[in-house]
């Protein structure tokens, strides 16, 4: 495998990042998306946004990337308060958001050639190792619309990871592909961050997913959204999905998650 | 994939060889039907032409065979070709004109809300406008020369052109437009990564569009302008009553929309591929 990134980046610069939101509160008009979510991520940590669909965890997630402006309270990336998409995130996207017009290559390099990632020679080098991680050698040359689905979410995975960026943002980003491709993109997943532990928030309506991949799980409540529990996954890595669901934490954290959200479907029965 | 004893897996190999020779048989047979049956219709149509077009008044009509040599003729005196120049030469122009001017404008429209606001409704009104009724209009204006017929043509093309244009700017996917942003793309890197390679099928259909457009402009150009090319060489003819030599510019201007249409929808294929597949992205 060669050099892990955490190897190959320079001493003494921090490859992750802390992510902080204050009070954040997101209206859409008369909806009240975000209320009070307030939060705090150490750099290196993996999280994941657990809710219901349509709960506004999406929103959190566009929030922390700067694509969508709060309306009250900050968010605050490696320390810094951000205003529009800060250069130390990157974002995988739901629907894979490849350009169909470009190859893998090139959608992969797209990162790293519009953010300046260094001279040509550079980026090709890392655009071959970050094609090579998520195993879509000889693919370079193909278009999104010729390789399957869950193929185009490693080159979406790849193209996060190639500006090496310090928080890894996201977005439901394998609720596209099937069951089993799902499976064999945490163990991947896993095994990549596991390497060089880049902060992530990894939004999911999946709780045996949030179980499988995370440190931590933020529950988020529906309509207003708001994180109603923070809970720990105290499962030892290096780990792989199925050794994960064979261990009898993995039933108990099952039942919480699926108790907090409970709760917050009834306080919704409750209210309506 | 692999079958269990290595003579199971010969006899999936030919199995699989069998069904593939069997395709491709299938295949060439309907491709030896379908060109018969173009053949044959062609050879019906030309045996009626020649056996009617013989049959009535010279004036009226021509029979293929005479068609054909007044072909030859108006070939080896130099008259067919001069025209074809004279046509290509102003149709080149026009079309050209059009596309310097359309992509440009066309861009800057669906950027610019303003613009926006300021154009859309003449652009509309031109473009439902029948443009053969401003023809004498721009003869007053531009005179009978090149500069007319360049200017008449350019009118033709010019419309579908800023449309399509308009339609593929605007219809980018906006969630495309939102990765560019995450990854922090300037407006301009936005337009050159996003934008403009969403907008290049419309803008290939558009291209569609304005040959076929611009090839009726030219002709009408030449009938009402200064003598020159094959819509001259229509008119000219049918003036003498020549109907076979009439014929050739008609075919030859015929022969020319396929190809253009061909090269144009080639085109659209080959600088966008994916929007063949537009179902399975």
């Amino acid at each position: 495998m060669g050099s892990t990134v955490a190897e190959a980046a320079p001493p003494g610069r921090a490859h992750a990042a802390s992510v902080e939101c204050r009070n954040v509160e997101k209206w859409f008009g008369e909806l009240n998306v975000l209320a009070d979510v307030a939060f705090s991520i150490p750099a290196g940590a993996f999280v994941s946004v657990l809710g219901p669909s349509g709960c506004g965890k999406t929103t959190l997630m566009r929030a922390i990337g700067g694509l969508t402006g709060v309306d009250d309270g900050e968010i605050l990336v490696g320390g810094r308060r951000i205003d529009g998409p800060p250069p130390e995130a990157a974002i995988v996207f739901q629907q894979f958001g490849l350009m169909p017009w470009k190859t893998i290559y090139d959608n992969v390099a797209f990162g790293l050639t519009v953010r300046g990632g260094g001279s040509k020679r550079e980026i090709e080098e890392r655009v071959r190792h970050y094609i090579d991680l998520v195993h879509l050698s000889g693919f370079e040359h193909s278009y999104p619309y010729q390789v399957s689905g869950g193929m185009q979410q490693r080159a979406g995975l790849a193209r996060a990871l190639a500006v090496e960026p310090q928080l890894l943002l996201m977005d439901e980003p394998f609720a596209s592909v099937d069951a089993m491709t799902r499976e064999i993109l945490h163990d991947e997943l896993l095994g990549i961050w596991e390497r060089d532990r880049r902060t992530v928030v990894f939004i999911t309506h999946s709780i045996d997913e949030a179980i499988v991949l995370s440190d931590e799980i933020f529950v988020m409540s529906r309509s207003p959204a708001t994180v109603v529990a923070q809970i720990p996954v105290d499962i030892p890595r290096p780990r792989r999905e199925r050794t994960v669901r064979g261990l009898p934490q993995f039933a108990e954290l099952r039942e919480r998650c699926w108790d907090l959200l409970d709760r917050g479907g009834a306080e919704e029965a409750a209210r309506s | 994939m692999t079958a269990g004893t290595p003579e199971l897996r010969i006899a999936g190999d030919e199995k699989r060889a069998a069904n593939r020779e069997r395709i491709r048989m299938a295949r060439r047979r309907r491709r030896v039907t379908m060109w018969s049956v173009r053949v044959s219709s062609l050879a019906i149509l030309l045996g009626i032409w020649q056996w009617y077009g013989s049959s009535v008044n010279p004036i009226l009509f021509a029979p293929p065979t005479k068609i054909a040599r007044a072909f030859v003729t108006l070939t080896s005196d130099g008259t067919l070709g001069t025209a074809l120049v004279q046509s290509l030469t102003v149709f080149g122009l026009g079309m050209g004109a059009a596309v310097v001017v359309a992509i440009p404008l066309a861009l800057v429209w669906a950027r610019y809300q303003l613009v926006d606001w300021a154009i859309q409704g003449y652009v509309n009104a031109l473009y439902a406008t029948p443009l053969v009724a401003l023809v004498p209009l721009l003869i007053l204006w531009f005179g009978f020369g090149v500069q007319a017929k360049v200017i008449i043509i350019f009118s033709f093309a010019v419309f579908p052109l800023l449309i399509n244009t308009y339609q593929g700017a605007r219809s980018v996917d906006p969630g495309l437009v939102e990765v560019a942003e995450s990854f922090g793309c300037s407006e301009l890197k936005t337009w050159r990564h996003v934008i403009l390679p969403s907008a290049v099928p419309f803008i290939a259909a558009g291209l569609n569009l304005a040959v076929g457009r611009a090839l009726v402009g030219m002709i009408i150009a030449e009938f009402y302008t200064s003598a020159s090319g094959l819509g001259y060489m229509v008119i000219a003819a049918g003036n003498t009553f020549q109907t076979a030599k009439m014929f050739v510019p008609i075919l030859v201007v015929m022969a020319l929309g396929v190809f253009l249409l061909g090269v144009t929808r080639t085109l659209k294929r080959k600088v966008s591929p994916w929007s063949e597949q537009e179902g399975r992205l």
